[in-house]
């Protein structure tokens, strides 16, 4: 499988922060998340991969060519949706067109009104009268008109509700039918990544902790409830994290397919990504 | 690039509104006392601030880490700037003049050859100072931002005047205009290397940016 997204031990210093030699790949044809908790490192890794900030190590190729070298013309390929609306309030959404039509070689202006259609945006009304929800919409709508390969997006549903959210999540699922296309979608919100995302990569305090198939990740971990006396039972090698509470003890547990065996009388529940993350970053350690 | 120039000329369509019914007025004004130089100064002053209005506009929005996702250079999004306002003063110079020629003629006032160049003189000098004006600032607002640099902006336009009125106080010899007049043959020359320094300056400030 052919990756549109490359990233090799990526670092950015910036003293009281570090980014620690973080890779992945995102192969065509798949949604990546980038899940971790706010000031893990997401946007940074984000920005680097739009070069919007100088890298410190290592190297990002996009559609197999370097990010820095082949910088703009790389951009005509990818769309970006950064966390909120950034076109000016005075504007209206027709204008906006007018504007990416003499940026984007490829602007399809007849897509974008279809999207605006579809999203029920008004297009005479000025951008300060749109809800948030419509604002990120118009986004969207902007970062798909010139029919971007690979779809970069930076929280785009924090703060949206249920509704809007499916509204959203249901585009980037169409966006992907094509199969030389790619999503890399960061967010700290996981029960939309575990709808859509096929891959999951978490970072945490600048460093990756795994990236993954989700499939793999769901396989690979599982969650022990058990009482005090049992967890000291548990081969420390096991556990990941572990939280004690006044029933006894839940722990996230690694090799949960062999470790179904080991501990076969104990009751073992899949973990899903939330549980996954909070282990790693707020569960105890051994 | 032609794409960042129109996204500034829709943000700043209120502003241009403004100076539509600023010069009418002063056209008025200049016809009830038939001072056309005020006019003139005016009418360019205004416009000449609207580049830097621009980047009040894109800051708010946070355009500008928004437009470096999109296949634009940074040179273009600095470049961008000085064009829009050499637009913008080019258009509020020959507006300014035009109606500067219309007060005269309707207060009956002779148009010979003199007064022509009278007005196109006025009106090529504010021209000047306008991206003069720019050059000096522009550099200054990348380097510190736009609010940081309001102080310095005033600054630089208001210490020149100062040490020029001390100057003149402590009895200096100042040049007078026609003196100056063999400066008006070099000044395209001059002002085009003012933007080519300043144009630069700001390349190399907002090129180390991090968005």
């Amino acid at each position: 499988m052919e990756n549109i997204l490359t990233i090799e031990n990526l670092t950015k210093d910036y003293g009281e922060f570090i980014l620690k030699e973080v890779s992945f790949q995102l192969p065509k044809g798949c949604i990546m998340g980038l899940v971790g908790e706010n000031g893990a490192g997401k946007t940074t890794i984000i920005k680097l991969i739009l070069n919007l900030i100088k890298k410190d190590g290592g190297s990002i190729q996009i559609f197999g060519l370097d990010n820095i070298e082949n910088d703009p013309a790389l951009k005509e390929g990818i769309g970006v949706v950064l966390g909120e609306s950034n076109f000016h309030d005075n504007l209206k959404s027709t204008e906006v067109s007018k504007i990416m039509k003499n940026i984007y070689n490829k602007w399809d202006e007849a897509l974008y009104f279809k999207y605006l259609n579809r999203f029920k945006l008004p297009a005479d009304k000025k951008i300060k009268e749109f809800s948030k929800g419509m604002k990120i919409k118009l986004s969207i709508a902007a970062a798909l008109s010139h029919k971007p390969q690979l779809l970069i997006l930076d929280e785009p549903t924090s703060g949206l509700d249920p509704i809007v959210r499916n509204e959203i999540l249901d585009i980037f699922l169409e966006f992907i039918q094509d199969e030389e296309r790619a999503i890399l979608f960061s967010s700290h919100i996981t029960s939309d990544l575990d709808k859509i995302a096929d891959y999951i990569t978490f970072i945490h305090n600048g460093g990756l902790i795994f990236s993954q198939s989700k499939e793999e990740m769901l396989d690979y971990y599982g969650i022990i409830k058990c009482g005090t006396d049992q967890f000291q039972l548990i081969d420390k090698e096991d556990i990941v994290g572990y939280r004690r509470n006044s029933f006894g003890c839940e722990v996230l547990i690694r090799n949960k397919r062999e470790n179904r065996l080991k501990y076969r009388d104990w009751v073992m529940d899949d973990a899903n990504l939330e549980d996954i993350m909070l282990f790693h970053i707020r569960g105890e350690k051994n | 690039m032609k794409g960042l120039i129109l996204k500034d000329i829709y943000n700043l369509r209120r502003s241009l509104n403004t100076f539509i019914i600023f010069i009418l007025a002063y056209s008025i004004f200049s016809y009830a006392t038939g001072n056309i130089a005020m006019l003139m100064v005016m009418s360019v002053f205004l416009m000449s601030s609207m580049a830097i209005s621009s980047i009040v506009y894109d800051d708010l929005a946070k355009w500008d880490i928004y437009a470096l996702t999109m296949p634009v250079t940074r040179r273009q999004m600095v470049l961008s700037k000085y064009i829009l306002q050499l637009l913008l003063s080019l258009i509020s110079a020959l507006t300014a003049g035009f109606c500067a020629l219309l007060v005269t003629s309707l207060r009956g006032d002779l148009i010979g050859l003199s007064t022509i160049l009278d007005i196109s003189l006025d009106a090529y000098i504010a021209f000047l100072a306008s991206l003069v004006y720019l050059s000096v600032n522009l550099p200054l607002i990348y380097k510190f931002g736009v609010e940081h640099a309001r102080l310095l902006m005033f600054g630089t336009l208001f210490i020149p005047i100062g040490i020029i009125y001390i100057l003149d106080k402590m009895g200096v010899n100042l040049p007078s205009l026609e003196d100056l007049k063999g400066l008006l043959y070099l000044s395209p020359l001059l002002l085009g290397l003012v933007l080519i320094l300043s144009i630069s300056i700001s390349y190399r400030i907002y090129r180390g940016k991090e968005m």
